[in-house]
């Protein structure tokens, strides 16, 4: 059993085809509009004047798949009213349905927009982490749907020695405010945290 | 830019009012001897508002039926505090209420003080609940303003329009006209913070950028027609109630503000429902 469950991105690999938002779907098969998983574009750029006078263009897009980050600190689990959302001894946070009571505060507060709403449920619902599968010893249904392998997951510690410490890029949110359990590799195209270079091209989608 | 949190709307929105009604007339009782003769119908009628938006807060919930766990977070989550005390409030005014019921124009007594307390406490909690970390826009001390605001200016408004229907045939004209004028001072002031509110949240909704736009510019876009009928509204329905609360006063008769206040109370929760209404539609988080 992992004790600090972490995600790792890769976004010089993750090509942005949502196919861990799909298998995320399909094995919880969640209703539409209810995305465990998100895939962000973040797009930007402009015209910019060279040296000769030539005018170039510097566009640029990376992808950014975000789950819940099973944070250390989960401003989700702070806010909830009725203590339905916690974190458990496996560092997973989860959503207690014989407790929530549907009031989305635990969604307001996310920066991630990992608390997800059902509708037909009256109650939150979430990334679980696959629970399941990781019992049987199996890999999370995103991770081991990705055709470029950009996904990986681990104890955070195991990770951090495999591919370094936390590195933070544009949109995402301040870690110092829930600790999220989340690596990400920035591409070559990535902007600095607080950057407003780009913004979320695909918001409909996510 | 609009919300369709109605339920949210209108329970904020009344519980503050009914708040302001309570402060306002139990201050009044206590400062001003003999008052609580004319200000028998203010604690019923908060009562009846603060049920009433408790009841309109669960049509927000997706499993209403859990409701009575939403108190087991006290120790971090201010959405349980705030059910705890918004609860507690309705219990005081309940008691002062029952405590009150043969003897409408008794003096203010220790529960008086309670309702105020815990009614100020629950203000302070209610607005606690949107100052979140990740939520720029409403992380600011806007929101406290807005929300003392609305409690005063509805509350005072609220409380002419009760305590000249109660007074109509007021005999004792002096101490009945003398509490328009408190009522008065109350909504001004209500006002004043309003406009401080409405400044400070301009503040804060141009700090605020997500999906590439800011939220200040959301509102000067979409939001302008909304934003000047709800000070228009508020201006207008404190004007009419200042107005004529003043000529009651000269005139000595309390009577004469009833219809002007009636429609001052129209005017400012109209108004108040517009700008939570965009106080919610605002909405805009920091992250993904």
């Amino acid at each position: 059993m992992l004790k600090r469950p972490a995600f790792y991105l890769d976004t010089t690999a993750c090509t942005g085809c949502k196919t861990c938002m799909i298998a995320c779907i399909d094995k919880h098969d969640l209703p539409s509009g209810v995305h465990f998983r998100r895939v962000s574009e973040y797009t930007g750029g402009d015209w910019v004047r060279t040296a000769t006078g030539a005018y170039e263009q510097n566009v640029f897009t990376y992808y950014l798949s975000i789950a819940c980050n099973h944070c250390e600190n989960p401003i989700c689990v702070r806010s909830c009213p009725t203590t339905a959302m916690h974190k458990g001894p496996d560092g997973i946070v989860s959503v207690d349905h014989n407790k929530c009571v549907g009031c989305r505060y635990c969604e307001w507060g996310c920066p991630y927009s990992a608390p997800q709403f059902n509708e037909k449920l009256g109650k939150m619902t979430k990334c679980d982490f696959c629970r399941d599968y990781l019992e049987k010893g199996m890999d999370p249904a995103c991770v081991s749907a990705c055709p470029t392998r950009a996904l990986h997951y681990g104890e955070l510690d195991e990770l951090v020695a495999k591919y370094g410490e936390a590195q933070l890029l544009a949109p995402l949110p301040d870690p110092s405010i829930t600790q999220p359990n989340l690596l990400v590799k920035p591409n070559r195209n990535a902007k600095p945290a607080g950057s407003k270079a780009g913004k979320i091209s695909n918001p409909e989608e996510v | 830019m609009f919300s369709s949190e109605w339920s949210l709307v209108l329970f904020t929105v009344l519980t503050q009012a009914a708040v302001g009604i309570v402060v306002i007339s139990e201050l009044t009782r206590i400062l001003v001897k003999g008052s609580g003769a004319h200000l028998s119908w203010q604690a019923p009628a908060a009562c009846v508002l603060t049920a009433l938006g408790l009841i309109l807060s669960l049509t927000h919930l997706g499993t209403p039926m859990h409701s009575v766990f939403t108190i087991l977070n006290l120790g971090s989550s201010w959405l349980s505090r705030e059910i705890l005390v918004t609860g507690c409030f309705f219990a005081v005014i309940l008691l002062l209420v029952l405590q009150r019921r043969k003897a409408p124009e008794s003096a203010a007594t220790p529960l008086s003080l309670a309702a105020i307390v815990v009614g100020l406490g629950a203000i302070f909690v209610m607005t606690r609940v949107y100052l979140l970390p990740t939520v720029p826009v409403w992380n600011s001390v806007a929101t406290s303003v807005g929300f003392f605001g609305t409690m005063l200016l509805s509350g005072a408004v609220s409380c002419g329009v009760l305590g000249s229907m109660e007074n109509r045939f007021c005999k004792d004209a002096e101490g009945c006209s003398s509490m328009a004028g408190v009522f008065c001072i109350a909504a001004l002031v209500g006002l004043t913070l309003k406009f401080l509110g409405i400044v400070l949240s301009m503040n804060a909704l141009n700090n605020t950028d997500n999906y590439g736009m800011n939220a200040l510019h959301m509102v000067a876009d979409k939001g302008i027609d909304g934003l000047v009928a709800w000070i228009i509204m508020v201006c207008a329905g404190v004007g009419l109630f200042s107005w004529f609360a003043v000529k009651a006063m000269g005139a000595k008769q309390i009577r004469l503000i009833a219809n002007p206040a009636l429609c001052a109370l129209v005017l400012v929760l109209a108004g108040e429902i517009i700008g939570r209404l965009m106080f919610y539609g605002t909405y805009m988080r920091i992250g993904i």
